[in-house]
């Protein structure tokens, strides 16, 4: 006993071609028996034009038909990707065994001669349908994974610069890079907006979002890349992961955009705020912390003076250690401000910058 | 062509038809009429040379008549089929018994309530 193919879902469709309408009818009565919704085409153009309008679950294939033959429709057939595995069942009263092989090696699935038994026509027809359902559910089912995968990448893209992204798809476990010479970038607001009492949480929230929006795009636009943002602090590195030899140059470059773009979106406020923002260069560590929910970090003493600089600083000012002066002197102007006691770094002179050279 | 093989075999249209009448004798009409005109067509295209047109019609009686269980019209296309791309001489006369074995199972057919004389 075939089972019928249709049963729970929806009806299989076969398309009968052949020359003959007693044929097509036969063939039509045969496939009905087992649920399948059945269309007819009399030669080969015929049914590549149903083919190419509608998708079907198996085509029922004649060899000698006026026009374009069955030989000549299956290889069209084949050639198409988008049939490439839909079963084709020959159906002819050809029965010599080169011409068989000829079509089982041109790409057809099965072949039945004349006059076939109708319960072998419904078994070998229901086999191929369910074959070909299956290949469909598991292309379907790659398809879904190839889908996830790439929305996997895309979130990890979001969290993580883009080479760190890779290294952790490529299987690596651990990511700690020493990074010799960086640039650290620590940015805050001078007067929080939570706890003002002007300034609603739904407002506080709209503005440090503005605020770090912007940010994001001026430290992509000079290659900076951003680490993280807490409370109404925002840092970002130059320099790492991607090594570049003019690090301080694009952070000093990036603290004046900032400098320039807050101070447009802050003069909005009821209660006037500005940026105050620490530099600091040296060696540090970067890599990823977290097993589930990754974060790219850097550790080290840059980043411990990038932030006392900025908490000591002057608002809507920019202020550099010692080292990055050193490294922006050809490039930005600075002005000698003093000098702090940093812990862990010990006496730090320091420079305001007030633009580029 | 053997006179031992049966003009028409009943069991074969049930076998792939099912025991609905109505389907039957639709199925029996249209095939019966695709047979003779192919049978016309094949004993004209003999008699006019063209072989090649000849042995494709004479292919299609073949596979019309099975499903018909015309045994005895299909022997006899099978040869016709086979003289004609073999290119013998034999192959005008086999097409031309084509029509008379046509018009036999139409009658056979008619006997059983299936079609018209």
């Amino acid at each position: 006993m075939v089972r019928a193919v249709s049963e729970q879902r929806a009806p299989a469709r076969a398309l009968v071609v052949d020359d003959l309408a007693s044929n097509r009818l036969v063939a039509k009565r045969c496939l009905s028996e087992l649920g399948v919704e059945v269309s007819e085409a009399a030669e080969g153009a015929a049914a590549l034009e149903a083919l190419s309008a509608r998708p079907f679950d198996l085509v029922l294939l004649d060899l000698e038909m006026p026009g374009m033959g069955g030989e000549e429709t299956l290889r069209a057939i084949r050639a198409n990707p988008a049939l490439r595995d839909l079963p084709v069942l020959i159906v002819s009263a050809h029965d010599d065994v080169e011409r068989i092989a000829a079509c089982l090696e041109a790409g057809a699935d099965d072949y039945l001669t004349k006059p076939f038994n109708a319960s072998v026509l419904r078994a070998r027809a229901s086999a191929s349908i369910e074959r070909k359902r299956l290949r469909d559910r598991e292309r379907r089912t790659l398809e879904e994974l190839a889908a996830q995968r790439e929305h996997a990448a895309q979130l990890l893209l979001n969290v993580l610069p883009a080479s760190v992204a890779a290294r952790l798809q490529r299987g690596e476990r651990t990511i700690v890079d020493r990074v010799d010479s960086a640039t650290v970038l620590y940015a805050e607001l001078s007067d929080p907006p939570f706890g003002a009492r002007e300034q609603s949480s739904e407002g506080a929230v709209g503005l440090l979002n503005e605020l770090f929006s912007l940010f994001d795009d001026l430290a992509a636009a000079r290659g900076v890349e951003r680490i993280k943002t807490f409370s109404d602090a925002y840092i970002a590195v130059g320099g790492a992961p991607e090594a570049r030899d003019d690090h301080a140059c694009a952070v000093a470059d990036l603290a004046l955009d900032m400098q320039r773009g807050a101070a447009g979106l802050l003069a909005r406020r009821t209660r006037p705020t500005s940026v105050r923002i620490g530099i600091s260069s040296g060696p540090v560590i970067a890599g990823v912390v977290g097993a589930t929910r990754f974060s790219y970090d850097v550790w080290g003493e840059p980043v411990r003076t990038a932030t006392f600089l900025a908490r000591h600083g002057v608002a809507g000012a920019v202020q550099v250690s010692g080292r990055t002066r050193e490294l922006l002197e050809s490039t930005h102007l600075l002005e000698e401000r003093g000098s702090f006691y940093v812990q862990g770094a010990g006496e730090v002179r320091t420079h305001l910058l007030s633009g580029a050279l | 062509m053997s006179e031992d093989q049966p003009i028409l075999n009943p069991t074969q249209v049930r076998e792939l038809m099912g025991d609905d009448e109505a389907l039957i004798r639709e199925f029996v009409d249209v095939a019966l009429t695709e047979v003779e005109e192919l049978a016309a067509r094949c004993v004209e295209a003999a008699k006019g040379g063209d072989l090649a047109q000849a042995g494709l019609s004479a292919h299609a009686v073949k596979g019309a008549a099975a499903n018909l269980g015309g045994e005895r019209l299909r022997a006899l296309a099978h040869r016709a089929e086979q003289a004609c791309k073999a290119g013998q001489a034999e192959c005008v006369s086999l097409a031309s018994g084509l029509p008379g074995e046509a018009a036999a199972l139409r009658q056979a057919a008619h006997e059983q309530g299936w079609c018209g004389p």
